[in-house]
């Protein structure tokens, strides 16, 4: 087997309950864009993120490594290798029609790496059908040792930094689209709910079997077996409400021949 | 005064008529609001206009609410929800003492709003420069301000015996997954309880309006006031129809939809919005549905409102009301094609709703097939239509024998 490890922050710009769930700028739920941002558009970005907020973690999911089981070795033209998902993936709980919150599905799926002279491709592949319950993700909170480490400070302090750091932004600018973006955020984070989303976490085991891609341009890589299932296997959560961010974490497992 | 049952069920479904009025009349306003840059709005104006939307439809939801307590209260005391209403526009003294109205949010509509949010005590508001300031068998229920009818059906519940004879199971205190505060009616503290609690949530107390309905309104009328340069709302016409009713008056001030596609969506919205009502009576009314099926009755009232009614609504205000190059917008109707009554048999409630719900799928595929493009506003409608298939197939799973 070769397992692939991967780690980093996501955005995900959406409405959220009671709003519909394709609301384009965020009413009733918690979740809105703020004055002079494109429509939300409920789309997982692992990288190039759209209109990202000032402050926000910097977005990227990457490979943090890839080891052949059997043998321990480690390859390293895939560290740091881009990890992205399906370019149209969303959380499709529908406002529960589908799935509940903490429980929706990502769809559609698929995992891409991509590094120098490197590509590898796999859609979720099979048939699925409403409700998609073997998609269904399951939650899993971040504890609070785990926040921390992904945060690199302690939940509260990332909540207390984060609003000093948009205080002193505020009294820089005097453009007001941009202290109206800041007020507005700030307000968010001095709510009582904010700080407890960081702990928000959910897991999914996505067994990947649809049509392989491998590009393998320098011969890094074993012989993969892109017949057999690849099981990704991830969490997403420390859920950045401010930032529109997210962590995820998990691991691509590849047969090989 | 109040000193029957009867007098006291009267009393409470003149309640549920005015909450569902009111709350109705707040959406139409609040969907009516601008949305996009390119409707002439800055970039702030569009977030200041975000949020009176948030605002004035957090208002709705807890006059939804008030709804479900009086269904409680009803329920309580042995009577059946009630969720009927006549059709918009209900002039002053005809139904209520009030001029219920489905208008787009401006100076006006907002008048309006405070008169029926108006606290004891409280001088009226001032009115727009245009408007005139506003004055068994059982007996007739006389009052002139919606804290006053409560306090009238908070005083017969104490003067009526023998009242609290509803199974307590057939009450609601969920919280719909939308922070609302319905109350349980048990005895006559309770019932006092809860109905002093909706007379505070719409009119504050004398030392915090704020966070009142009234207060919220006066917020944002008073911002409104202070932006001469500001119309928030799109030119969607008042009291939309699709047709004439019985209760139509004929000087009535409505404005029939002749736009064939905003024609047939106010319609399909009608229809959906119906069924919602219908999903609501079953919910409040028992009839051997197991839990598993009364949380999937709930659940798809809830999803219908959140992925159904209000974008449906969203895209009527993006569609003329008459010709093509009519610069007024139709609006959604919250019309009734016929009274909506539950069927006495379980099975039969299955099979009305799933036909219901196959009529407004397939007109959801109709109407969707003819946009023209991703911006046309019937693009969205397709995705509507999806969603109200998936509700569909959840209660087939939820009623399978």
């Amino acid at each position: 087997m070769l397992t692939i490890s991967f780690a980093g922050w996501l955005q995900v710009r959406l409405a959220t309950d009671p709003d519909p769930f394709d609301e384009p700028r965020g009413v009733s739920g918690y979740l809105r864009t703020l004055p002079g941002e494109p429509d939300f558009d409920r789309i997982i970005r692992c990288d190039q993120p759209v209109a990202p907020r000032t402050r926000a973690p910097a977005i990227g999911v990457k490979v943090t490594r890839a080891v052949v089981e059997s043998s321990g070795a480690e390859i390293p033209a895939l560290r740091h290798a881009v990890v992205r998902l399906d370019p149209a993936s969303k959380f499709e709980g529908r406002n529960g029609i589908v799935a509940e919150d903490g429980l929706e599905p990502i769809l559609p799926f698929a995992l891409e790496i991509v590094a120098d002279g490197l590509r590898l491709h796999r859609p979720l592949g099979g048939q699925h059908q409403h409700p998609f319950r073997e998609l269904w993700g399951e939650m899993k909170f971040f504890d609070a040792a785990e926040q921390s480490h992904i945060l690199g400070v302690a939940p509260a302090d990332m909540i207390r930094i984060r609003h000093e750091a948009l205080t002193a932004d505020l009294a820089a600018t005097t453009d007001p689209l941009v202290r109206d973006g800041i007020q507005r955020r700030l307000a968010f984070l001095g709510q009582a709910s904010t700080p407890r989303l960081l702990a928000w976490g959910m897991h999914w085991l996505y067994p990947l079997i649809g049509t392989a891609t491998v590009r393998d341009e320098h011969a890094t890589l074993p012989t993969l077996d892109t017949d057999q299932p690849w099981p990704a296997d991830f969490r997403i959560g420390v859920w950045d409400a401010d930032a529109l961010s997210a962590w995820m974490e998990g691991t691509l497992t590849i047969p090989l021949r | 005064m109040i000193d029957t049952r009867e007098e006291l069920i009267n009393a409470l479904h003149e309640a549920a008529e005015l909450e569902h009025g009111l709350l109705l009349q707040y959406l139409y306003a609040a969907l009516s609001l601008k949305r996009r840059t390119d409707e002439g709005l800055s970039a702030q104006d569009q977030a200041l206009i975000g949020d009176w939307e948030r605002l004035i439809l957090r208002v709705a939801v807890e006059e939804m609410a008030h709804l479900g307590t009086v269904c409680n209260l009803l329920s309580a005391i042995g009577a059946a929800p009630h969720f009927r209403r006549p059709t918009f526009p209900q002039p002053v003294e005809k139904y209520y003492p009030f001029d219920f109205q489905l208008e787009r949010l401006n100076d006006a509509t907002l008048y309006r709003f405070l008169c029926f949010e108006l606290p004891v005590g409280e001088p009226p508001p001032e009115p727009p420069r245009h408007l005139a300031p506003l004055d068994a068998a059982p007996e007739p229920i006389a009052y002139s301000r919606v804290g006053e009818l409560y306090t009238a059906i908070s005083d017969g519940f104490a003067r009526v015996p023998n009242l609290f004879i509803g199974p307590p199971e057939n009450q609601d205190e969920d919280d719909w997954g939308n922070n609302m505060s319905l109350r349980l009616v048990r005895d006559l503290p309770t019932a006092q309880a809860a109905i002093a609690a909706i007379i505070v949530e719409g009119e504050g107390t004398p030392q915090n309006r704020e966070q009142s309905h009234y207060g919220r309104f006066l917020a944002i009328r008073a911002a409104l006031r202070a932006r001469s340069d500001l119309d928030p709302a799109r030119a969607v016409v008042k009291n939309p129809l699709t047709r004439e009713h019985r209760d139509t008056a004929d000087d009535a001030d409505v404005n029939y939809l002749t736009h064939p596609q905003a024609k047939l969506t106010a319609e399909l919205f009608a229809h959906v919005y119906q069924t919602m009502l219908l999903l609501l009576g079953q919910y409040y009314a028992y009839s051997g549905e197991t839990q598993d099926q009364r949380a999937a009755v709930q659940a798809a009232s809830r999803q219908l409102m959140s992925t159904a009614l209000r974008p449906l609504a969203e895209q009527l205000t993006q569609m003329p009301a008459g010709d093509a190059a009519d610069p007024r917008r139709a609006g959604p109707t919250f019309e009734s094609f016929g009274d909506v009554t539950l069927a006495p048999a379980l099975a039969n409630r299955w099979i009305i709703l799933q036909e219901r719900l196959a009529t407004e799928i397939a007109d959801c595929t109709a109407l969707a097939a003819q946009a023209s493009g991703p911006a046309d506003p019937l693009h969205r409608i397709g995705s509507i239509g999806e969603s109200i298939r998936l509700i569909a197939a959840n209660v087939a799973t939820a009623t399978q024998p």
